[in-house]
């Protein structure tokens, strides 16, 4: 009998007959987004198709509806058969992940779905940093993620918890003239997304010039930052150092197992081999899953 | 609590001379007596010759692997005995003297005159890299001037070297000089073993492999490489087809790759695949194209996979995602230690049809004992490859054959001394290296199909 980190679902709810509300936007779904995350509201949701799907009737009555839905949300039933609904409820369960992992004193990094990296701040066995005085803050964060498949079984969603890993360069206002040379990326521009090379600083304006193919622009220093990109962490002489820390690997006897690791953080976030997530604040939706044990057939 | 089943795929048999079967090469070589399936015509005794780095004495220790390479070893254990070459591969080999190189230009030099040689099918350049090299680096460079030069090379690393000499107990050394034969006796142009049964249903196996192309600070490059490794139904390699230049780039984490570029070379590709084919149009009309790929491509890639394989009269695909490190692991606590993992070949299906995962080989090690499984992977967590069904002809789905078929290409690493650490096909393998070695300067796939690297 072998242990596992997968889960599926209990039988208490039926994800072909999934209970949530809809409410109909009377705005562009990127406002709705933004709305959510500018109001750090951590209620399962997702947009889609012009409307709104979230999980807690708590909302509406907040009245964070007023500016975005046409007329009073709806109760609705989805179901996992069909692939935008199994997206809805695949993406409204990572949310209410995230709220369980972060009321764990969890930190998250990368994103709240497939990317995100759950780890514990100040922690030796999450995280490792490495300090260049005139060069940068090198970090990085090994941890742990979900990965949801909602439309795999009719009725059912299976979970697992996989380890990943985040680099992250810091640099520091003073230290900007050690990376001209080397890529950046520029945040909150929806309009560049590639990687810029670092031209020029100037410290005292907090300017940074870029050059991307034949522009060159400029950006204030407090919104650039460096990709941890292997190729520039192989540069600074530091990426199979972090990888090594980064990496679950199974030849080296020496490095941590991923499910050893992975046996430490479920005795922290499971109970009797169980994650119930709230999906409400009235509980009238709760999502188990139970941890699946294979045997040989 | 809740409960699955893992099925299990039984081993390949792999075929041997004068039609003998087994499904351990170890076991058949060392207890069984078998010889290999097919030992080279050399026209002299074969050379291995040794270039390590200069102002690295350490890296000598490599003449202690070749010396028992050469002559064998014994140990206590059934794993840590390794017969002399000679007898187990029927060729005897001769050792050059050590030889330092200060930069690739000596042993680009080396290479160059033993490919002045009538004789050079016979030698084998064994070289002791320091470290693993990047794209278009160290290793790249040998292996292009080797191909362009038809002179085999065998890189190691240094750091192999020196497990091997201090760290290695007489098991693990024993598994080491076994892989490592198997590297140098199918680079002398010798064919250990191949697969004992046909794969069933499939006319041919294509693996498409991308180099993409990248910005780098600043610099938007679109110098990516496409390539095609091909395989027939018995797993034998077939062709190798790559272009340079073309436009790969990565939108929403898939590749979206000039389709022109896959048309040209699927169109040769599927002439191979069709002029080596018995019946063809039976062949055509009853068995797959499988093309199996390692990265997630844009749907126009699929589309026009599809379409090119439909425009050649081949009426049934069927295209498979590998995910080399799928996310399931498993752990037993019971108290059998050796036994700990699912053993290669256990299956499960995520999605009926669609998702499976599948536990190849991973780390793993030879084991002649007569009592235990041929392959014991390690006690440590082992991941199994994700295989995702992606596109094919209507009514089509991912099938326990297709498993199958994945688990026996992964037996046909034996040209690398690499061979515990591959779980992949060795198509994906040879079509990943093809795109690699075009990205690093190798200028033309037209080379013959047997040179392994």
């Amino acid at each position: 009998m072998y242990r596992s980190n997968l889960f599926r679902s209990t039988e208490d709810v039926d994800y072909s007959r999934f209970p949530c509300f809809r409410a109909r936007l009377k705005v562009d779904e990127e406002i709705a987004w933004n709305a959510f995350k500018s109001g750090k509201i951590t209620v399962p949701h997702y947009v889609t198709g012009g409307n709104v799907y979230f999980t807690d009737w708590k909302l509406v009555e907040e009245g964070f509806f007023d500016d975005l839905a046409l007329g009073k949300p709806k109760q609705v039933t989805i179901s996992n058969k069909k692939v935008t609904e199994a997206r809805i409820i695949g993406s409204m369960l990572y949310r209410a992940i995230n709220s369980y992992l972060i009321g764990l004193d969890l930190n998250c990094a990368g994103g709240i779905t497939a990317r995100s990296v759950y780890y514990m701040p100040n922690d030796d066995m999450f995280v490792k940093k490495i300090q260049r005085d005139e060069e940068a803050t090198y970090s990085v964060i090994r941890g742990f993620g979900p990965k949801i498949h909602a439309m795999a079984k009719m009725g059912q969603v299976l979970l697992f918890f996989e380890t990943r890993h985040n680099f992250r360069i810091d640099v520091a206002r003073d230290n900007w003239s050690k990376w001209v040379g080397f890529g950046v990326k520029v945040k909150a521009t929806p309009s560049f997304r590639g990687i810029a090379r670092l031209e020029k600083v100037d410290r005292k304006k907090g300017v940074a010039t870029l050059k991307y193919g034949d522009n060159v622009f400029e950006s204030s220093l407090d919104l650039v930052y460096v990709p941890a990109s292997s190729g520039t962490l192989g540069k600074r002489g530091l990426y199979e150092s972090m990888f090594e820390f980064a990496n679950f690997n199974e030849e080296d006897p020496t490095l941590p197992s991923s499910f050893a690791f992975l046996s430490n953080i479920f005795h922290t976030i499971l109970e009797d081999d169980s994650l119930k997530l709230r999906m409400d604040t009235q509980g009238r939706i709760s999502c188990s899953f139970h941890r699946i044990r294979f045997e040989m057939s | 609590m809740s409960k699955e089943s893992l099925d299990m795929l039984e081993p390949p048999l792999l075929h041997f001379k004068a039609g003998k079967k087994a499904t351990d090469p170890v076991k058949a070589f060392a207890i069984l007596g078998y010889h290999p399936l097919k030992v080279p015509d050399l026209p002299s005794i074969p050379k291995i010759h040794v270039l390590g780095p200069a102002r690295d004495r350490k890296c000598k220790n490599v003449m202690t692997i070749l010396e028992d390479l050469k002559k064998g070893k014994t140990g206590k254990y059934p794993r840590s005995v390794y017969k002399p070459f000679s007898e187990t591969f029927g060729l005897d080999i001769e050792l050059g003297e050590y030889e330092e190189y200060k930069d690739v230009s000596n042993v680009y030099r080396k290479i160059t005159e033993i490919s002045r040689n009538a004789d050079r099918k016979a030698h084998v350049v064994v070289v002791v890299s320091t470290a693993r090299s990047p794209l278009g680096g160290f290793y790249y460079e040998i292996k292009n001037t080797s191909i362009d030069k038809d002179v085999q090379t065998q890189i190691i690393l240094k750091k192999t070297v020196d497990n091997y000499v201090m760290v290695m107990d007489e098991s693990n050394r024993g598994d080491f000089l076994w892989n490592f034969s198997f590297g140098i006796f199918s680079k002398l142009g010798g064919i250990p073993w191949r697969l004992g049964q046909l794969l069933q249903g499939v006319s041919a196996f294509m693996s498409l492999n991308t180099v993409s192309s990248f910005e780098e600070a600043g610099i938007i490059k679109r110098e990516g490489v496409v390539a095609f490794e091909l395989a027939n139904n018995w797993g034998d390699p077939l062709g190798r087809f790559f272009s340079k230049g073309v436009e790969v780039n990565i939108e929403k984490g898939a590749r979206v790759v000039d389709l022109e570029s896959i048309h040209i070379l699927m169109e040769k590709a599927l002439d191979e695949i069709e002029l080596a084919l018995v019946d063809p149009e039976k062949c055509k009309e009853q068995d797959y194209i499988v093309i199996h790929v390692k990265d997630r491509y844009a749907d126009t890639v699929y589309d026009k996979v599809a379409e090119t394989i439909a425009e050649k009269g081949f009426e049934k695909f069927k295209i498979i995602h590998i995910q080399e490190q799928g996310p399931l692991r498993l752990y037993d606590d019971s108290k059998q230690i050796r036994q700990a993992w699912p053993q290669a070949g256990a299956y499960w299906y995520l999605e009926d049809g669609r998702i499976a995962f599948l536990f190849t080989l991973g780390t793993w090690r030879y084991s002649i004992s007569q009592e235990r499984e041929p392959y014991i992977i390690g006690a440590r967590d082992v991941s199994p490859l994700q295989v995702n069904f992606v596109k094919g002809t209507k009514g089509s789905k991912l099938i326990t054959d297709d498993l199958r078929h994945i688990y026996h290409l992964t037996r046909l690493h034996y040209y690398s001394a690499d061979i515990p650490r591959i779980k992949m096909p060795f198509t994906i393998r040879l079509g990943a290296k093809a795109a690699h070695l075009a990205a690093s300067g190798l200028a033309s796939s037209d080379f013959p199909i047997s040179f392994l690297y």
